[in-house]
């Protein structure tokens, strides 16, 4: 939703998987390491974005596009954010995070890794392992070792494994 | 800094499991979260995004990640933000209150604030009804180590307004202020609560110089001085 009137600077993106994207400036500053290479001068030609791929960015820009659409309403950009989301498997997550991280966007960092939490709320270390692929590399004398050292993080909890 | 214990381990295939509680059959009811082939990503996320999960998560199952495998051990202990929830059954008696629940409240804060890495601190918030008796050894260690990593938001609340009433009040650690010169000198504080702490022994003042400080909610501002606090604009007391 780019700004019909005026003519508001547009950046050029560029994945590690070499694709070109086109982004209003004024959206891609939300990013503080896009922000930072602007402030710098370095953005005249294309910015390339080395750790993030072209259907990561894509995402990316249109949350960029879509929060800074909307006025200053903490409200209203929760609930696209929420929206935003909602529709997002694991990996898409994962890899989300990992772009927040590396182009430094907080609200976009918080509310992925918010909604990654949401999901080990409330849930048994069995039911995390299983969910998330974890590995469970403790010998059973090391695994018991580490439950004694957090016991008292067992106790008086309710796990919900069934949802 | 913090060091990947799996990255300098050898990988062991060792299946614990059976070693496990009896955990209820798994059922996915949001498909669209099931992690396609069982590769296991989030272990692989970086340290700092991971632990920034984890600030999300309340300390104790942030902690209990531990659990999880080698590459969580610890990990939990950098994160910024501790919040000590009580976790009081409705139904406890005062006397259990005061001769259980409190100690082993107190033992659990001990024991975190003793180990824990994160050297900034965002968030410090106790929660739980301590008469004054605490207020000297404990307390005062709480609040040194909340000092020393620079903490942006302390909130110490020794009332349970929903549980019960109770008349003690706690007092504002008389150590701490002795050591402090009767100043306190808070650079990184944004925010400041204190409830049911009421008597500043044996203080005519207490000067507090906050540069930071937006916000301040205290139960009485008896005794209170404040000092350089050119930020504040949220103030409640009572």
């Amino acid at each position: 939703m780019a700004a019909e009137t005026g003519t508001p600077t547009t950046l050029t993106l560029k994945s590690n998987d070499d694709e070109l994207f086109s982004v209003a400036e004024s959206a891609a500053i939300l990013s503080v390491t896009i922000r930072n290479m602007v402030e710098d001068g370095c953005a005249g030609g294309v910015i390339p974005l080395d750790n993030v791929d072209g259907k990561t960015l894509a995402s990316v820009i249109t949350y960029m596009n879509g929060i800074s659409a909307i006025p200053a309403d903490e409200e209203k950009k929760k609930s696209y954010r929420d929206k935003f989301l909602s529709d997002k498997d694991f990996e898409t997550l994962a890899d989300m995070v990992l772009a927040a991280n590396y182009l430094n966007m907080s609200c976009l960092m918080d509310a992925v890794s918010a909604k990654i939490a949401q999901v080990m709320e409330k849930k048994s270390v069995g039911w995390v392992r299983r969910k998330f692929g974890i590995e469970n590399d403790y010998t059973p004398e090391e695994e018991a070792a580490v439950k004694e050292e957090h016991k008292w993080t067992f106790e008086g909890v309710e796990t919900d494994d069934d949802n | 800094m913090y060091k990947d214990a799996s990255s300098t381990r050898r990988k062991r295939v060792i299946r614990t499991d059976s070693n496990l509680p009896p955990y209820k059959k798994i059922k996915f009811a949001n498909k669209s979260f099931v992690v396609g082939d069982g590769v296991d990503r989030i272990s692989h996320l970086p340290v700092e995004v991971r632990i920034h999960i984890l600030s999300l998560l309340s300390l104790k199952e942030a902690a209990r990640t531990s659990v999880l495998s080698f590459s969580w051990l610890n990990l939990w202990k950098h994160t910024p933000s501790l919040h000590f929830e009580a976790d009081i059954e409705s139904d406890v008696s005062w006397n259990e209150l005061i001769d259980s629940a409190g100690p082993k409240y107190v033992k659990m804060v001990n024991r975190v604030v003793e180990s824990h890495k994160s050297l900034a601190i965002k968030e410090f918030k106790i929660n739980f009804p301590l008469d004054a008796s605490y207020a000297n050894s404990p307390i005062t260690r709480w609040l040194e180590f909340a000092f020393s990593r620079h903490v942006q938001r302390l909130e110490l609340h020794l009332d349970d307004p929903e549980f019960r009433n109770y008349d003690t009040c706690s007092c504002f650690p008389e150590q701490l202020l002795a050591r402090s010169n009767m100043i306190l000198d808070f650079q990184s504080l944004k925010e400041l609560s204190f409830k049911n702490i009421v008597s500043f022994v044996g203080l005519e003042s207490l000067k507090i110089s906050a540069p930071s400080l937006t916000s301040l909610r205290v139960t009485s501002l008896k005794g209170v001085l404040l000092e350089n606090v050119p930020m504040l604009v949220d103030v409640c007391v009572g």
